[in-house]
């Protein structure tokens, strides 16, 4: 959230339509402002291109103007007709209107000196026409001829001049023209070249802009096809501009990771469910095992301790209390054994099987081994795997106190170290070596010290399913302080709350 | 913990790539800045070639002029002959650097005017000055004098008007042309030398050629009496057009009558005199003096076909008619006479003259 706050700041907010609005507003301005240029520049070369032949139209029409003039004076001194005389009139008034355009100072070119020359001329020209009829009027016939002729003489050399002015001027005039009209087609080819330009710059305008905004989206069709495709590690998807396809992406973002969040979790959960069930079937594994070994030993158990039964009643029956003892203990160790085969059981349970097992050992040593217990009571409701104490006390026995020539004892205390019970075995029998314990420890004793198992169950399988039911490794310790000086089995259980 | 590190690389890693993209990208537009940049560039310069453009058209059709002083008038018996053209061209040089407007009258025009025709039209003109090819005719003088009373003054070049109200007269000095012939021909001559021909033109009405055959004769008779040389003159009628020419070539066909000396006054006549004495073979028998100074004459003059040619100073001659008329519409007065002199030139200098005319 936080980021997109600051990216927020960076990049204005514009939605996707104002974008285009906006690039289409721009190549438009461009576009228009370019052709109004083009336009006006174009316009202002055709006006001077179309004022190019005025001068010489100018001319010709002073040259017309000139010989009406002439004409009507012609005529006017010919017959005296008064409509003449008026025409004469209108068109040496237009004359002189038309005059008045021509250069009058002297200024460095010979063809506005040649207007300056037809200006006077033409002011002698008319002042002598005037002066000829006058004369006319006055009937002067001699000086009206002699003002007649002169003007004649200047009509025809104002013509004259005319002429060549007019010529001279054409002749410039097409130059001009030439050089107005090659320009004007230069403009022309540099005008649709600039046009061309201008185009250039807007579809370049156009891919960048547009490319501003389709980029983010051709980014996210592809982010969203590999995530498609099962992909999900692929990289967080940059959030270039805020409009809608910013937006977009940013949930693109946020979806893949949570998705990618849930599988991790799905993983996790799966594969803490399979070790559990792993274990499980392990545990389960080395219970039937155990009871497997049972079963081999002891074929019948039912029938075993039913007949057990029927010689303890006898016993009794005979007032043998010692020989009812010992097979009504011997009953009750195989019946725990039956019954208790497959469950987790208390630890008084224990206790009980192994008191049975040590009379029972009594009797057919003959009150040889020496066994003592310190039991804290309260302890003893912690359940435990059944048939682990047994096998200890069996295997204390057979290879810790037997054949040794001072006095066995072997002690059973249950007592609590901080916040577990230490269920200890122990005998002051011959010992055991380290390499022993360490391969006791991690389940490798060799064919020969399996042999020697008694009733089947061995501490590889107590330690195992010890490991199992309390899912930790260190929970049996086996030390021995030396050789002759005695072995200690330690079970760690927890202390229940 | 090892996770956290693998993380925080991998984290550096992606910054590192999205760097490395920024960078790219930022190249890339970089680049793209400068293409359009670029292209911008030739369409403002486009742009601007085109205002340009549309500039010059204006100019072309909208121009302005210096505005000048004066407006002269000159006027010659012809438009065409090259020392006519010298005087123009020196005259005008001088004009526009005086703020002067020179203007050739019927040089123009599509129709051959006369000079008198031409006059009438400088002074309806309102001209403020005249330079004019003069004549003795009565026609000329008339319209000097309404010139003058016109308020134009009229300055006559290489022949006089002297009756008229013209302002002042720039020509050769005449009487110095004939002294420097008689010298040329007592160089060349001998006490067997008899005759000297002076060739007259029959259509010149001033008296300049009498002046130089009396120039001639004074020196001879000063200088050179120990010869008894005779000058004498033929006149040759330039009416229509091979006749001088045919003229000319009369005087070479009668071998026993050929003068030892000829002695031209004007360019054609001394370039159809070389051209016969080359194809009569009489180079080296008879002396040419010449006049003018074209490249023919020159190469003539340098191989020894023709002895001497006296030189004019056309263009100074044009520079001192401007004068005149300018130092009297700023004096009101000016010197009657204003003569240029006359330089010969022999093969001892025709080196400087051909370089001169090779230009």
């Amino acid at each position: 959230m936080l980021e997109n706050k600051d990216d927020k700041s960076k990049y204005p907010h514009m939605s996707i339509q104002t974008k285009l609005l906006f690039i289409f507003l721009i190549i438009t301005t461009v576009v228009f402002v370019v052709i109004i240029y083009i336009y006006f520049n174009i316009n202002s070369m055709i006006e001077n291109i179309d004022r190019v032949y005025g001068s010489n139209a100018m001319l010709n029409e002073l040259q017309n103007e000139l010989a009406l003039t002439h004409r009507n004076l012609e005529r006017f001194l010919d017959t005296k007709d008064t409509e003449a005389l008026e025409g004469y009139f209108r068109s040496e008034q237009e004359y002189s209107k038309r005059l008045e355009k021509l250069n009058k100072i002297t200024v460095y070119d010979a063809n506005m000196m040649t207007e300056k020359n037809i200006y006077n001329m033409s002011q002698y020209y008319l002042k002598t026409a005037d002066d000829a009829i006058t004369a006319k009027r006055g009937r002067n016939i001699v000086r009206y001829k002699e003002y007649y002729e002169d003007a004649s003489e200047m009509y025809e050399y104002i013509n004259s001049y005319i002429y060549s002015l007019n010529n001279r001027q054409f002749q410039s005039n097409s130059d001009n023209y030439e050089i107005l009209f090659s320009s004007l087609k230069r403009s022309e080819t540099y005008n649709i070249l600039i046009l061309c330009i201008v185009s250039a710059i807007n579809i370049i305008l156009m891919i960048l802009l547009t490319k501003s905004i389709t980029n983010p989206l051709k980014e996210l069709a592809r982010a969203a096809d590999e995530v498609a495709k099962g992909k999900l590690d692929i990289e967080r998807l940059e959030v270039v501009s805020h409009d809608e396809v910013g937006i977009v992406t940013n949930a693109f973002n946020q979806m893949v990771e949570s998705l990618k969040d849930y599988i991790e979790q799905i993983k996790s959960n799966m594969e803490l469910e399979s070790a559990m069930k792993e274990r499980q079937l392990l545990m389960e594994a080395h219970l039937k095992d155990a009871q497997l070994k049972y079963l081999q030993a002891q074929i019948n158990p039912h029938f075993l301790f039913n007949t057990l039964n029927a010689g303890a009643q006898l016993a009794m029956m005979e007032g043998a209390d010692r020989t009812y003892h010992y097979v009504q203990n011997v009953a009750d160790f195989f019946r725990y054994n039956v019954k208790k085969n497959n469950d987790v059981v208390t630890l008084r349970e224990e206790i009980e099987m192994v008191d049975n097992y040590i009379y029972i050992i009594n009797v057919r040593f003959s009150g040889d081994i020496h066994f003592k217990k310190n039991i804290d009571e309260e302890l003893t409701n912690v359940q435990v795997p059944s048939m682990i104490l047994q096998p200890i006390v069996e295997n204390c026995i057979n290879h810790g106190v037997r054949g040794i020539t001072w006095e066995n004892l072997i002690e059973l205390s249950v007592y609590q170290e901080r916040n577990q019970i230490c269920i200890s075995v122990r005998d002051n029998g011959i010992g055991i070596s380290r390499e022993k314990i360490d391969r006791i420890m991690s389940n490798k004793l060799g064919e020969e010290d399996l042999q020697n198992i008694v009733n089947g169950v061995g501490l590889n399988n107590v330690i195992n399913r010890l490991r199992l039911f309390f899912e930790r490794d260190d929970v049996i310790e086996i030390t021995s302080a030396g050789e002759n000086l005695g072995t200690e089995v330690a079970i760690y259980c927890p202390l229940e709350e | 913990m090892l996770d956290d590190r693998y993380e925080t690389g991998c984290m550096m890693k992606k910054e590192k790539r999205t760097e490395k993209g920024k960078k790219k990208n930022f190249g890339k537009l970089l680049m793209l800045v400068e293409v359009i940049l670029i292209i911008a560039a030739l369409m403002v310069a486009g742009l601007i070639y085109v205002r340009m453009q549309v500039a010059a058209v204006q100019k072309t059709s909208t121009q302005s002029f210096e505005e000048m002083k004066r407006h002269y008038a000159f006027i010659t018996t012809s438009v065409e002959d090259n020392f006519r053209n010298k005087i123009y061209e020196g005259a005008k040089q001088y004009a526009e650097e005086e703020g002067i407007y020179l203007e050739w009258f019927g040089k123009e025009l599509a129709i051959d005017y006369s000079k008198r025709e031409l006059l009438k039209m400088a002074i309806t003109s309102e001209v403020d000055g005249i330079i004019l090819e003069g004549d003795d005719s009565e026609e000329i003088q008339g319209l000097i004098d309404w010139a003058d009373e016109e308020g134009i003054p009229v300055v006559t070049v290489l022949t006089d008007s002297y009756n008229s109200k013209r302002k002042s007269f720039v020509g050769i000095s005449n009487h110095n042309l004939g002294r420097e012939y008689g010298r040329q021909i007592i160089k060349i001559a001998n006490k067997e030398t008899k005759e000297a021909m002076l060739l007259i033109d029959v259509n010149a009405e001033d008296s300049g050629q009498n002046i130089i055959l009396n120039g001639i004769k004074e020196t001879l008779a000063n200088e050179g009496n120990h010869l008894n040389i005779e000058v004498n003159t033929l006149a040759i009628s330039a009416d229509s057009a091979f006749e001088r020419e045919e003229a000319i070539q009369s005087i070479f066909l009668n071998r026993e009558e050929l003068p030892e000396i000829i002695i031209c006054l004007n360019e054609e006549n001394t370039i159809s005199v070389y051209q016969a004495a080359v194809d009569y073979n009489l180079v080296g028998e008879i002396n040419i003096l010449g006049y003018s100074a074209n490249e023919t004459i020159l190469n003539a003059v340098s191989r020894n076909v023709i002895v001497s040619t006296a030189v004019v100073d056309y263009e100074q001659m044009g520079i001192y008619c401007v004068q005149a008329l300018d130092e009297y519409l700023e004096a009101s007065r000016v010197n009657d006479f204003v003569t240029i002199d006359v330089s010969t030139v022999t093969k001892k200098n025709v080196e400087r003259y051909l370089e001169d005319a090779g230009e």
